[in-house]
């Protein structure tokens, strides 16, 4: 039939069907300049990007013709449409750094509101597979200020949040408004070297505050995961960062209706053993061997690990199903809770909950940082917002109490009073206001300071530390069913895979309100 | 009113007061005597199986089970609003509730199901054993009084038979409990029984029984209509179970004599007429080595009633429905006759991985059920449908039917392996690896050999959350063939290659970047506290992670350790010492 028509069509100049074929393959193609660019940048094609994304041959694409009649700009710098993603269907939203170096026009805007438009209606997932240098100022009236500007793209992805997971990985700048993109999302995979986010870039910080400072400095992978927590994870290169993108989506659910999927069970590579929690309160030890000893093989995805790394957050499957984990580690910073720390949990636990992933925290916790420095810092609020987070979520909740759980430390590691289905305590567990030394220091002052005599001064404190010990002994906990069960270190995995599953039916049901009012 | 057969149905439409397969099996048997149904569902259930199938449908609202069918005011109403004339209440839920019997009944609505009393006795552990002794059926022998001497012990066992089990009058969970094998033994095993009892339980008083080492649960289906005949309908085997909950039924019951399955027919019947009994029930028995013990009635229609059907050819569920409408049985014994062998295998949403049996609620992504001869399939479910965390996991009953239990067995097994099953795990692997054991074939399984003897340890139930996992699905290419010079067109079935395929598991973490790059020579205190120790000194050569200091803080101990490797070049701090965070304490070069 083209053929009958592509007679005349030579006579009178090209035919709309000719024109659309060629503006489909300008849409797609990658010119030399820009695979010269991705080349030198260790940069994937955002097409390759997609393809190992998305299942093959599943990926349906929407106006891949944006902007087609002005020419230089594919698909409008962004590639917008729904695939599968490992059998689940998927939004995808991923900016093309070679054209005009990711920045968004008038379409690409409409295009990106568009795609969260579909996820909204179909509480599906997005990919978000950001690489933008930001807005072009000569569309600004088009993208910016309006009813259907950017903001929407901001605001359509708050409502969202918790309804299907937004996992975003960050190949490139991210800059000005760009960046809130990944800022709302679950989780962001920074590219160590190329990803970068920041409000103002380094020229305009010079100018403005003048302000000396290079982009990896202002706002580069390692920064971001590791002093700001506005990233979780840190990947090596583009083909990394899409392979930790569909590992995460492996754990949850793809939408907060549903389950996670589940896998086959396997044994933990090493069984947590008796030994591994050191009976001396003040020594440190990894808490990841733990975390190992419980889960399946291999199966543990840390999130932010290089974020206060007191605490460690992160997914797990028990018997192939996933839970999220809350643990103490002792091994670093005596596994005190910061602000960051307490943050990072609040956030963790918060993703748990709206996705129904059940919780299992690991408590050996001395409490809550004191002194000043962190006092100005607003640990109270940031404590306060962990323990808001622990007290709202509603999916199956163990707390395993390993050895210490002092103070404020309990509370926010989901001690008895917040709920949990159980707290299990290890033989080694201890519950108290706070240790016995301090405590004794604490409470006999006076009388101590009143001892001349040191040898007696030393026997007075024995003393009083041993009747401390006493009245917090595991054993008079359980007997005043302070603790639910004492468990054997080789049998807690058996026991937090019965429990879990007994607690599937949970009423989840929490509070009528519009939201809670929690610090922040 | 109907006409139906030769015989009138006093009632015109009947409401179910349960869900999933029983609710279908009810529907459909009401469906084949002429009379209308009515369905009742939760939120949950509002497109299930028994709602499609019935002709009526009432939302009792509500998600769990107390909410929805377990809702005497719903479903009060619903009986009001839909006119419903009889209820069947299923197994579980309100089927042996004499209040709800007697609630219904009270309406001038027809209960299918025994009268309220006899209900009332049976759901009693302590009634049931009186009425079943009244009639001269007993239980496990046992002595009433209290034992003080050894030779009261010999003296039991030599009358009722040995082993005897010496328990604490006091105790439970088999503590202070001691088996005694023969008469030489029952001295010691008495003043152990009682020093284990007073230490656990703080009494040493003991009492004692018939200890049964590999006990079966054999029970008799018995039928009774209202003018006073009752029928037994041969026994059913349940001893393949875990934690009381049956995985495995047969009927009848192997191995057991002729004779003996008269006298249990006989108990069985006994113990109902003594109660009062009308409509189907179930008489429970423990078996072993030729002797019976009664053990309880369930008075209602039992999960495995299949079994007993496809070797009597009677419909338990129509027969339920005549005697309910006042029909007398139309046979008698004698009409009763056992054919071939039936098993029942429950397949429920569990996980049998290494013998846990974890409950697995989901959706079924798809599900193919078995068929060919002698095979039934009673299931509540569809593909696509949910099975919820609410409700019992009982997906349906693979029940197949054979002329001996060894062909019986064959079918099951030809059966299990046809049904598929995906989005939630089974119980299905563990009743393969039952009907593969040859204690199983040899009629060696007890109550006790699920839990203890068969190993589940390698059984795994695999999920698949996509419809298919370890499998490509195939496409059909036609190809042009030659062959000796001649040419053929076939169609083949190829692996589809690039269909998705389930994800692996998690492979890559952290692999290639890890740990801040401080790499900077400042080693820097994390956090406020204290300089316990200083492990190094001036000039020492340190590698990456090396301790350089020990830091106290919120009476923790920290390492402090290198962030390059190096020399030292200088230690700023000394044992003792306060630190702020971010304070250098030492620097490598």
């Amino acid at each position: 039939m083209s053929s009958q028509r592509s007679d005349s069509a030579e006579t009178e100049g090209e035919s709309t069907p000719k024109k659309i074929s060629d503006a489909r393959a300008a849409a797609i193609r990658l010119t030399d300049k820009g695979a010269a660019r991705l080349a030198r940048d260790s940069k994937l094609h955002v097409r390759e990007r997609i393809s190992r994304l998305v299942d093959a041959d599943t990926f349906v694409e929407d106006a891949q013709l944006a902007n087609a009649t002005s020419s230089g700009y594919p698909a409008d710098g962004v590639v917008t449409g729904v695939g599968l993603v490992d059998g689940r269907p998927a939004v995808v939203v991923a900016n093309d750094p070679t054209v005009k170096a990711g920045s968004w026009g008038a379409r690409t805007v409409e295009k990106i509101v568009r795609a969260t438009e579909r996820a909204l209606d179909s509480d599906l997932p997005i990919f978000w597979l950001v690489d933008s240098a930001g807005a072009r100022i000569t569309d600004q009236v088009q993208l910016f200020p309006g009813r259907r500007g950017a903001g929407r793209i901001f605001h359509n992805q708050v409502r969202l949040s918790g309804r299907a997971p937004q996992i975003c990985c960050l190949f490139g700048p991210s800059a000005a408004g760009g960046a809130y993109i990944p800022a709302f999302c679950d989780v962001v995979f920074m590219v160590d070297g190329n990803a970068s986010m920041y409000l103002g870039s380094p020229r305009m910080a010079e100018e403005v505050i003048n302000e000396h400072v290079t982009l990896e400095e202002m706002g580069g992978a390692r920064m971001h995961v590791s002093v700001s927590g506005c990233a979780d994870n840190l990947v090596a290169d583009d083909a990394e960062a899409i392979e930790a993108a569909k590992d995460f989506f492996s754990y949850l659910p793809t939408s907060w209706e549903e389950a996670p999927p589940s896998y086959a069970s396997a044994e933990p590579s090493r069984p947590l053993a008796v030994g591994v929690i050191p009976d001396d309160e003040k020594s440190g030890y990894d808490v990841h061997t733990v975390i190992e000893g419980l889960i399946d093989a291999d199966s543990f995805f840390e999130i932010k690990p290089l974020f206060a790394a007191e605490l460690v957050v992160g997914f797990g499957r028990l018997s192939g199903n996933t839970v999220g984990i809350v643990a103490n580690n002792p091994a670093v910073n005596g596994g005190v809770l910061f602000v960051d720390s307490a943050d990072k949990a609040a956030r963790f636990i918060w993703m748990c909950d709206a996705y129904n992933v059940p919780l299992i925290y690991l408590a050996d916790v001395p409490g809550f940082m004191i002194g000043t420095e962190v006092e100005r810092q607003g640990i109270i609020r940031h404590g306060a917002k962990m323990i808001t987070a622990v007290s709202e979520a509603t999916v199956p909740t163990i707390s395993v109490i390993m050895r210490k759980a002092y103070g404020a430390g309990l509370y926010a590691m989901c001690g008895p009073a917040f709920g949990p289905d159980a707290c299990l305590a290890l033989p080694s567990a201890k519950i108290a206001v706070m240790g016995a030394e301090p405590a004794v220091n604490a409470v006999f002052a006076n009388q101590i300071a009143a001892i001349d005599d040191p040898d007696e001064r030393q026997s007075f404190i024995e003393e009083k530390r041993r009747e401390f010990d006493e009245d917090v002994d595991l054993l008079r906990l359980a007997s005043d069913l302070v603790v639910d069960a004492v468990i054997e270190p080789h049998e807690l995995r058996r026991e937090l895979i019965i429990r879990l599953a007994l607690a599937a039916s949970k009423n989840r049901d929490f509070s009528r309100r519009r939201h809670g009012v929690p610090p922040v | 009113m109907l006409r139906c057969g030769n015989h009138y149905l006093v009632f015109t439409k009947v409401l179910i007061a349960n869900r999933g397969e029983i609710a279908v099996r009810v529907i459909r048997a009401c469906q084949e005597l002429g009379v209308a149904t009515v369905a009742v569902y939760s939120d949950l259930d509002r497109d299930a199986l028994h709602v499609r199938l019935a002709d009526e449908a009432y939302a009792l609202g509500g998600q769990t089970a107390a909410e929805s069918y377990l809702n005497t005011e719903s479903i009060l109403d619903a009986i009001e609003r839909s006119g419903a004339d009889a209820v069947h209440p299923g197994y579980g839920f309100f089927s042996e509730n004499a209040d709800f019997a007697k609630a219904i009944t009270d309406r001038g609505v027809t209960f299918i199901g025994p009268p309220p009393s006899a209900i009332q006795v049976m759901g009693d552990k302590i009634s049931a054993r009186g009425a079943a002794e009244q009639v001269g059926v007993r239980g496990v022998p046992g002595s009433t009084e209290l034992i003080t001497d050894g030779s009261q012990v010999i003296a039991f066992g030599d009358s009722y038979g040995w082993p005897v089990a010496i328990k604490a009058a006091y105790g439970g969970g088999g503590r202070g409990m001691k088996v005694v094998e023969n008469g030489d033994q029952a001295d010691d095993a008495l003043a152990a029984a009682k020093r284990e009892s007073l230490a656990y339980f703080g009494r040493d008083e003991c009492y004692m029984e018939r200890y049964l080492t590999k006990p079966r649960h054999v029970e008799v289906q018995i039928l009774a209509d209202s003018h006073g005949k009752c029928l037994y309908l041969g026994t059913r085997d349940c001893s393949a179970q875990r934690r009381h909950q049956k995985l495995i039924e047969e009927a009848p019951a192997p191995g057991i004599p002729d004779e003996t399955i008269a006298a249990m027919g006989k108990a069985a019947v006994a113990v109902a007429k003594g109660c009062g009994y009308v409509n189907a029930g179930t008489v429970e028995f423990l078996y072993e080595d030729g002797e019976f013990h009664y053990l309880e009635m369930n008075t209602r229609l039992q999960v495995e009633h299949p079994v007993t059907e496809m070797v009597t050819g009677i419909d338990l569920v129509e027969q339920q429905l005549r005697i309910a409408s006042g029909e007398a049985l139309g046979f008698d014994q004698s009409d009763v006759v056992v054919r071939g062998h039936a098993i029942e295998l429950r397949i429920n949403a569990e996980d049998p991985s290494n013998g846990l049996f974890l409950p697995c609620p989901g959706t079924i992504t798809s599900m193919s059920t078995p068929d060919g001869f002698g095979t039934r399939f009673d299931t509540g479910y569809e593909s696509g449908d949910e099975v919820s965390q609410f409700y019992d996991n009982l997906i349906g009953k693979l029940i197949v039917w054979g002329d001996t239990r060894e062909s019986a067995t064959a079918r099951a097994i030809r059966a299990l392996r046809e049904l598929k099953i995906e989005g939630i795990a089974t119980t299905s692997p563990a009743s393969l690896a039952v009907l593969r054991h040859p204690e199983f074939a040899a009629i060696q399984h007890s109550t006790k050999w699920v839990e203890e003897t068969l190993d589940l340890s390698g059984i795994s139930a695999v999920v698949t959350p996509e419809s298919t996992d370890d499998e490509i699905p195939r496409v059909k290419r036609d190809l042009d063939v030659e062959v000796n010079g001649k040419r053929f067109s076939v169609s083949m079935w190829v692996p589809d290659t690039s269909a998705p395929t389930a994800r692996p598991r998690r492979s890559t973490r952290q692999r290639t970047v890890a740990g801040p790059a401080s790499g900077s020579g400042d080693v820097t205190a994390p956090m406020q506290g204290t300089i316990v120790k200083v492990s190094v000194a001036a000039g020492d050569a340190v590698e990456v992670g090396d301790t350089i200091v020990v830091l106290e803080a919120m009476k923790m101990e920290n390492s402090i350790t290198a962030g390059k490797a190096g020399t030292i070049a200088e230690i700023r701090v000394a044992e003792g010492d306060s630190v702020g965070s971010g304070d250098v304490v030492a620097t490598i070069a």
